[in-house]
């Protein structure tokens, strides 16, 4: 063969791996409103930057007359490309091949990759579009998920992992997406669940569509397993790439610095926001707006345990995490679905070095039999370890009441918090106005000729000598009390000295956070 | 939830005798009030398939004798009896589906 024949069969053989399940299944898969994989990381990486890599590999099963197939790629594609100018690794699933299933070499080609991006030290982007395991390779497909899942528990903390679920995700397949930091679902499109609709209604008689079961709204609202919901693929790959520009691309590696920009101040004015009377309502997410660069606020999980409010924005052109309690949802009180919804995002800001701002505004934890017995205990007790356990500079901003265990909880000094400011409108104390006079004057207030006028006096009371900033701040718990308007000057001038904060923690394997 | 917004209503939640207003989502407003476990009643602990009840209304039971087996997760379970006592009635049948905290038999 000569030179000119040689590229000619690679461009065959080419042409024929790239031809991935087909024009039939390709027009099956674009009938319900899914890109081809191929696709789908052309239009999140940056133009013309993929290069694929194993195209040419087969698969490897032998029994049920498998091996008389041909599986294009053996149903995954996987390459490097650049994502707002970063190289990136990727991988994505193609549901037109054998239903995107995994077997042994469609396994082996996803740990190749990931392999290569822990090397390179820059983020892995798995699209997720799978019937599951492929049944044929028996026990080989199982192992290519553990393969994969050890994987994502290695790249915990060192480069960040994103799991993009277009398509089925269901079985053990879940697993790889809920060990990695930020998982994108769209709806109608994606579906994940341990066991289908099918099984349950054979086992438990038990009917439910799948969407109900297992669809994007359910995991982005219900069960905290997305942390971004869109519309459509495109909307996705829109927050896929905003994400990018506020992460750094590994854990030794700053996220890039942006131009600074005011936030804009005529549309959030800080004093107009927030009524000064504690059990108001306002929405924390305009307080943030008014702080940060260009009002930018890159909220995380908005729809789930909307009594806390986690994302990204920027301060002088720096990433920042933001925790906020939001006052509008549940009154912005602790519970076990917010606390683990605060308690991985301040590990995730932790591993990557991103400082933590925590906005204050809380009366406690919720009360309740289901709370207690869903375990408020051991997940209230994450946000506790998780702040506790943070390195990254850590501000916080009492704005208005700060009670009890909630007071604790949110990057308190106690918790080593490195600046705490307080506005005038603070409420610091150990319980509301209300409950603490209930207790302290329980019996004035029995004995009295007319209990309810005392009880409402002794509030009073309890409001004027602690309902304020002052009493923590005599204790050196606040270090300042600030007007409002003066927070984002000062949080600059925090971050900035923060800079080179420098502590150390005890020498050890790993804690034990009550997981 | 725009602050701005005077002509939305708030619902209200109490904390600490104090009375937030706030939005209070409908899965927290239809949350089942705790009911403590009625130890006459013998409640099914999985979801699965009644595949054989050994006794009948009106038995004398002691604790550990079987009385059914729930078959579940592939798995037989023998469902025996947590007191002394006597049935009154039992409330499935051969190869009902059951699900999880279903009654299964009362006791006198």
């Amino acid at each position: 063969m000569s030179i000119k024949q040689k590229s000619l069969d690679l461009k065959e053989r080419m042409k024929y791996a790239l031809s991935g399940g087909g024009s039939k299944a390709i027009e099956k898969q674009k009938s319900v409103g899914k890109l081809t994989a191929r696709e789908r990381v052309v239009a999140i990486l940056d133009p013309k930057t993929f290069h694929e890599y194993d195209l040419f590999v087969e698969h490897a099963a032998k029994d049920f007359d498998m091996d008389k197939k041909y599986l294009a790629g053996d149903g995954v594609i996987t390459g490097t490309g650049t994502l707002g100018g970063h190289p990136v690794c990727i991988y994505a699933q193609d549901f037109t091949v054998a239903g995107g299933s995994l077997g042994y070499m469609h396994a082996k080609k996803i740990t190749k990759i990931m392999d290569h991006a822990m090397k390179m030290k820059v983020p892995i982007i798995g699209i997720n579009d799978s019937g599951g395991a492929r049944i044929q390779e028996g026990v080989n497909s199982l192992a290519g998920y553990g393969e994969i899942f050890f994987r994502n528990t290695q790249a915990s903390g060192v480069i960040p992992q994103i799991s993009v679920i277009l398509g089925p995700c269901a079985g053990g397949a879940v697993y790889s997406p809920a060990l990695t930091d930020f998982v994108f679902v769209v709806d109608k499109i994606s579906k994940m669940f341990i066991t289908g609709p099918e099984v349950i209604k054979t086992v438990l008689g038990e009917e439910i569509s799948m969407e109900d079961l297992g669809g994007a709204y359910v995991h982005a609202a219900k069960t905290g397993n997305a942390h971004f919901y869109a519309e459509s693929e495109e909307e996705c790959f829109g927050q896929i790439k905003q994400l990018c520009t506020y992460i750094p691309w590994n854990n030794t590696k700053k996220a890039d610095k942006f131009p600074k920009k005011p936030p804009k101040t005529r549309s959030y004015k800080l004093a107009e926001i927030m009524p000064s009377d504690p059990k108001e309502p306002y929405d924390v997410r305009n307080i943030v707006k008014a702080i940060c660069d260009n009002s930018d606020f890159f909220e995380i999980q908005k729809l789930f345990a909307q009594n806390i409010i986690i994302g990204f924005s920027r301060l002088d052109g720096q990433t920042i995490g933001i925790i906020g309690n939001q006052p509008a949802y549940l009154a912005g009180v602790l519970d076990v679905d917010s606390s683990d919804k605060a308690a991985r995002f301040i590990r995730y800001c932790d591993a990557f070095d991103i400082p933590l701002l925590t906005l204050v505004d809380l009366p406690g934890y919720l009360p309740g039999v289901d709370q207690e017995h869903a375990g408020v205990i051991r997940h209230g007790a994450k946000i506790l370890y998780a702040y506790s356990e943070a390195t990254v500079p850590k501000l916080t901003v009492i704005m208005r009441k700060a009670y009890g265990g909630g007071y604790i909880a949110m990057c308190s000094h106690h918790l080593r918090a490195d600046f705490v400011f307080a506005w005038p409108m603070a409420e610091i104390a150990v319980m509301g106005p209300e409950g603490a006079a209930n207790i302290i004057f329980r019996n004035d207030i029995k004995n009295a000729k007319d209990p309810e006028k005392v009880r409402k006096q002794k509030v009073e009371e309890y409001k004027q000598k602690f309902a304020n900033p002052y009493v923590a701040a005599a204790y050196g718990y606040v270090d300042a009390v600030i007007e409002p308007e003066e927070t984002r000057k000062i949080l600059i001038h925090a971050l900035e000295i923060s800079a080179t904060k420098d502590v150390q923690r005890p020498n050890k394997k790993h804690g034990i956070p009550p997981f | 939830m725009d602050n701005k917004d005077n002509t939305q209503k708030w619902d209200t939640l109490i904390i600490e005798n104090s009375e937030y207003f706030t939005r209070v989502p409908e899965s927290f407003k239809n949350r089942k009030p705790y009911a403590p476990l009625n130890p006459k009643e013998l409640l099914a602990a999985i979801p699965g398939s009644i595949l054989e009840i050994f006794l009948e209304e009106g038995a004398e039971v002691q604790v550990g004798e079987q009385i059914l087996i729930l078959e579940a997760m592939k798995m037989r379970n023998l469902v025996v009896s947590p007191i002394d006592g006597k049935i009154k009635s039992i409330v499935v049948k051969s190869n009902d589906i059951v699900r999880k905290n279903q009654l299964l038999v009362e006791f006198e």
